[in-house]
């Protein structure tokens, strides 16, 4: 069985400046709207606990945005207090901040104390957004940082004592194109020698995990407006899925484990000790995010803050997106608030969205989907179901998945045959040549 | 003074939009009949699709009681006319039953190809015609102009046509007066021996076949035995009646009236519009005239779509036939869609109406194939042979000759758009025959066109040329001898005989070029390359090529993406369910239909 943990996710919807090609939930903020967040956040962590009892000890948590850099160790380590009043946060729990480069400090001195202040309130693993190493790229893309401010800031969380941390990078960043978007970088390499040279500057500094997304444009950011303004080409499939490919081999001949579609955690040189091996003969890495595993593997992770997402007892939720009505809401002092005044959108899954979930999910990690794991939500199905297609003696997890999903036997099939899919008696997982073309081998069980 | 002297019988003629079914709802509501709580919107049209599309294809008829000024009480029996191109017999036989039409001009919008159509088949019914201007409470409105344009077009006294508004009610009473006044009151013989005239039927799953009838000598009741004179079938008639408008029976219905008659009938067929209704025992000598056998024009392939049963297709396509004597459909056997049936219609429009109702009333996924005309394909042999299935063309080496439908269309427009409407008709093998001016602005253009070239999407594109302002009319002409070849579409090199089709010789490289563009846009990308090629016989005549597909992956999935991404994988397998799998090529079911709107730019 896996490992089901519970996580908490706290939004953090603040940046110092929106991304071109950022489409999350995120905007600058003031000083006085942030400090005003950070109050009502701890309220709803106050009054939110009543509705998710059943979830303790908390195993990870994670402050994602955005940019929860922007907010000060002062108040993130107010939040982790009313975190620490309202659950039990296991010993050795997971507790992440994303950080971006250029937030933390001007001179690696002020960088390293900013670190160790948030260290001293709980944070034990850093997520950077380096996203690339060449500064016309970066500036291109409105990152507010330079490569110079990564190689520092990693200095400093080095010397502030983490020792985890993740590099965000992106693949098949766009160059404009030959009418040119303005401030285009002018590369005299290709997008992707820039992938592949980023990556082995950050290999380079020997991160113990490292995140790798391609490029999608995305409606509504300025980089959207540009592609529609024909201003820029997205670099075609065909390069994307080459850099994606090669990006995976340097990373596994650098001893990482790729163990999510763009996630890799430092497994240490291959073959080396102390490091226990899964079915699929990987070596699995004790750094591996245990905050983002869990939405992989149907674990409960309670989601605060704004627009936050949650999965609790079966039930997804969604907290509104409106930051004055979240704020309003909660700093109303007469009444309790219900999950109904933030939660904008919950849905009761069904068994149905269970297993489906897990199934898609499952097959985003390398591990793959096991079946155990996947018919555990079809429990009491056996005695209800006992058709005459179905023999109701062989009740082996493998049998119920499949009778579960029999039309979709037939294509699972010939995504083996095709070198795209791996079945065995124990589960199924994508091979590396099947996540390129996973969403239509995850359509086949939802 | 006779019974016969408060009847009036009459339809009321307009083009599409002009008002029609509006000054119908008026009517009914004026007369009392309906209670206004009981009035949907356009009443006579009563089948969602006719409501929708604001045609009418169903006949409907009414009995009205209207008291005029001189104190008497009329009944006024409306009878319904479909109003579309492909019902041009239906419309006769409605128009054979009245003795005067009002005819309505939209007076912002003047006479139309459409409603000069049916002006001459009321003409040739030797009608009383009393037109009217409509749609005089919008300040568009011209009605010197549309006057000027009935007097000079079709030749009628329109001085002292009413004006009226069927949408405010403005000139109704006025215009029910001069009905009274213009159209003459029925001259039948009530002791004469039964002539009765089928304008309408439909089929009633408690009564059978309902007859729309007008008697026009004798009488006939309950009991009786009639006979249909062109079919020669006899039934006994088990009820008799008014439509008021719903049905309401009566003792028997006598010369000059129009009603019902119900005999247990078992499909519309067996009492074929425009058929004379007779008594068995007593018949009359000579028939009414004007009896025409249904034509089928256009027609078209429908097979059960992925999923569905070929039974449950099947029993829909029997029970809308029970209901349409111009609809014929047999089975027929695709090596690409399976089993199906080859449908025949009168044309575009009632294929269309069909296959709505497929969906609509019957819950049906079908995949309906390019429509097609009937080819008179001359064999070597001396035989003759009707093909209206591409796939069925004998080998072309067996071929003297083929010969294609070719129709006169009329055209009617506004004299800016003749440059494109004639560069659209020499786009479509049309040759001009000549070209009139009806007043100094509107141009009648008439062209011979292969029926072909008219049945894909040639309204449409009129339409989009004229900004809606040119009309069609169009009928049957004759057959003529044509240079053309079968075009066969090949699917990663499998022939996909569903996708066949006839086109002229000299087009056929371009439409080749055309259908695999097309389809190159609707096929999704597949883990191998799919070659789509165009061929006439062997020879392969244009390639285009579905490139295979590399991505499709989702980089982030966090906590907040589940939802949205389960959302898009359901999406992804709902589409696909959508799709036709060809050995190993999946296409979309749309691809069969969608193939040949070529645009524009495609055509020379």
């Amino acid at each position: 069985m896996d490992e089901r943990t519970t996580g908490i996710y706290i939004h953090i919807p603040f940046c110092v400046k929106k991304c071109n090609y950022c489409a999350f939930l995120s905007a600058p903020g003031d000083e006085e709207t942030r400090e005003k967040y950070v109050q009502a956040l701890i309220r709803e962590i106050g009054r939110c606990k009543v509705n998710f009892t059943s979830c303790e000890p908390i195993s990870t948590v994670y402050f994602g945005g955005g940019t929860p850099s922007v907010l000060s160790p002062e108040q993130i380590g107010r939040i982790m207090d009313a975190l620490r009043a309202n659950f039990t946060i296991a010993d050795d729990a997971e507790i992440t901040l994303e950080a971006n480069p250029g937030t933390l400090g001007a001179a690696e001195e002020d960088v390293k104390f900013t670190l160790h202040q948030y260290r001293a309130v709980g944070i034990n693993r850093l997520s950077m957004g380096v996203q690339s190493l060449n500064d016309d790229v970066l500036k291109f893309i409105g990152r507010i940082h330079t490569a110079e401010d990564v190689r520092r800031d990693f200095k400093a969380a080095r010397a502030s004592g983490y020792d985890n941390i993740n590099l965000d990078l992106i693949l098949s960043l766009p160059f404009g194109n030959k009418e040119g978007a303005q401030g285009a970088p002018l590369n005299s390499i290709s997008s992707q020698e820039q992938s592949l040279e980023d990556l082995r500057e950050i290999l380079a500094m020997h991160p113990e995990h490292i995140s790798c997304y391609s490029l999608q444009i995305e409606e509504g950011t300025t980089f959207g407006k540009l592609y529609d303004q024909g201003l820029l080409d997205e670099i075609t499939d065909e390069e994307d899925r080459d850099t994606y490919h090669k990006v995976c081999k340097a990373l596994r001949d650098a001893g990482y484990e790729h163990y999510e579609i763009s996630n890799w955690a430092y497994a240490g040189a291959s073959g080396s000790a102390g490091l226990s091996r899964s079915k699929a003969g990987l070596s699995r890495s004790p750094y591996r995010s245990r905050h983002n595993s869990s939405y992989w593997n149907m674990s409960d992770y309670i989601g605060l803050g704004l627009g936050a997402s949650g999965f609790v007892g079966g039930v997804r939720y969604q907290n509104t997106s409106d930051l004055q009505k979240y704020i309003e809401c909660l700093n109303d002092p007469g009444v309790g608030i219900t999950p109904a005044d933030i939660h904008a959108d919950v849905h009761i899954n069904t068994e149905h969205d269970n297993i489906s979930e897990a199934v898609f999910t499952g097959l985003r990690r390398r591990e793959g989907i096991r079946y155990a794991d996947a018919v555990r939500y079809l429990a009491n199905r056996d005695e209800a179901d006992a058709s005459q297609d179905f023999d109701a003696t062989d009740t082996s997890a493998e049998a119920r998945f499949w009778h579960f999903y029999a039309d979709a036997r037939e294509e699972a099939e010939s995504f083996v045959r095709s070198g795209h899919l791996i079945i065995d008696d124990e589960g199924l997982r994508l091979t590396e040549l099947g996540i390129d073309i996973s969403n239509s081998i995850m359509a086949l069980f939802v | 003074m006779g019974y016969q002297d408060n009847i009036r019988n009459f339809s009321i003629i307009a083009h599409i939009d002009h008002g029609k079914s509006t000054l119908a709802d008026r009517l009914i509501e004026k007369t009392g009949l309906v209670a206004s709580r009981d009035m949907k919107e356009q009443y006579l049209d009563n089948m969602d699709i006719e409501r929708e599309r604001g045609i009418t294809i169903k006949l409907q008829t009414t009995r009205l009681k209207y008291r005029a000024k001189d104190g008497q009480d009329y009944i006024l029996n409306l009878i319904d006319t479909p109003g579309h191109v492909d019902f041009n017999y239906e419309v006769s036989r409605s128009l054979a039953a009245c003795d005067g039409a009002v005819l309505v001009v939209d007076a912002t919008q003047g006479v139309e190809a459409q409603t000069l159509g049916n002006v001459y088949l009321a003409l040739d019914e030797d009608l009383e015609i009393l037109p009217v201007l409509n749609k005089m409470d919008l300040a568009s409105a011209r009605p010197e102009e549309a006057r000027e344009e009935i007097e000079e077009i079709i030749g009628l006294d329109a001085s002292d046509a009413p004006e009226i508004s069927a949408k405010t009610g403005m000139g109704v009473d006025e215009m029910l007066e001069k009905l009274v006044e213009t159209i003459p009151a029925p001259q039948g013989d009530p002791d004469g021996k039964l002539k009765a005239l089928i304008f309408d039927s439909y089929y009633d799953s408690y009564k059978g076949v309902v007859i729309y009838t007008r008697i026009f000598d004798g009488k006939v009741k309950k009991g009786d035995i009639i006979k249909m004179m062109n079919t020669g079938k006899n039934y006994e008639v088990t009820e008799v009646g008014y439509c008021i408008p719903g049905m309401v029976p009566a003792d028997e219905l006598k010369a000059g009236e129009v009603g019902y008659i119900c005999g247990s009938i078992k499909q519309v067929a067996d009492a074929r519009v425009g058929d004379t209704i007779t008594l068995a025992s007593d018949p009359t000598e000579t028939a009414l005239k004007g009896y025409k056998q249904a034509q089928s024009m256009v027609y078209c392939g429908i097979f059960p779509a992925e999923g569905e049963s070929y039974e449950n297709v099947k029993d829909a396509l029997e029970k809308l036939q029970v209901n349409d004597a111009a609809f014929n459909f047999e089975p027929e056997t695709s090596a690409a869609l399976g089993y199906g049936y080859r449908c025949g219609f009168l044309g575009l429009l009632h294929m269309d109406v069909i296959t709505e109702r497929l969906s609509r009333e019957f819950d049906l996924d079908v995949i309906t194939t390019l429509p097609s005309v009937i080819y008179k394909v001359v064999l070597k042999d001396g035989r003759v042979l009707d093909i209206e299935n591409p796939s069925n063309l004998p080998d072309p080496l067996e071929i003297a000759h083929i010969e294609e439908p070719i129709v006169k269309a009329d055209i009617m427009t506004p004299n800016e758009y003749v440059g494109s409407i004639m560069t659209l008709c020499q786009g479509r093998r049309g040759n001009m025959i000549h070209m009139e001016y009806l007043t100094k602005t509107r141009v009648q253009l008439h062209y011979e066109m292969p029926l072909n070239e008219v049945i894909y999407d040639f309204f449409d594109a009129l339409k989009s040329r004229t900004r809606g302002y040119a009309s069609l009319d169009y009928e049957f002409l004759r057959y003529q001898q044509a240079k053309l070849v079968k075009l066969d579409i090949l699917l990663n090199h499998e022939l996909i005989d569903a996708l066949s089709t006839i086109v002229p010789e000299e087009e056929a490289m371009q439409k080749g070029r055309g259908i695999c563009e097309k389809l190159k846009d609707i096929i999704p990308r597949h883990q191998f390359e799919v070659p789509i090629q165009a061929a006439i016989g062997q020879k392969i005549i244009a390639r285009e090529t579905v490139r295979a597909y590399r991505k499709d992956v989702l980089a982030k999935c966090y906590g907040g993406d589940v939802s949205r991404k389960k959302k898009l994988l359901e999406k992804q397998k709902a589409g696909k369910k959508r799709m036709r799998q060809f050995g190993s090529v999946t296409v979309p079911q749309e691809a069969f239909t969608e193939v040949l709107k070529l645009d524009d730019s495609t055509r020379q």
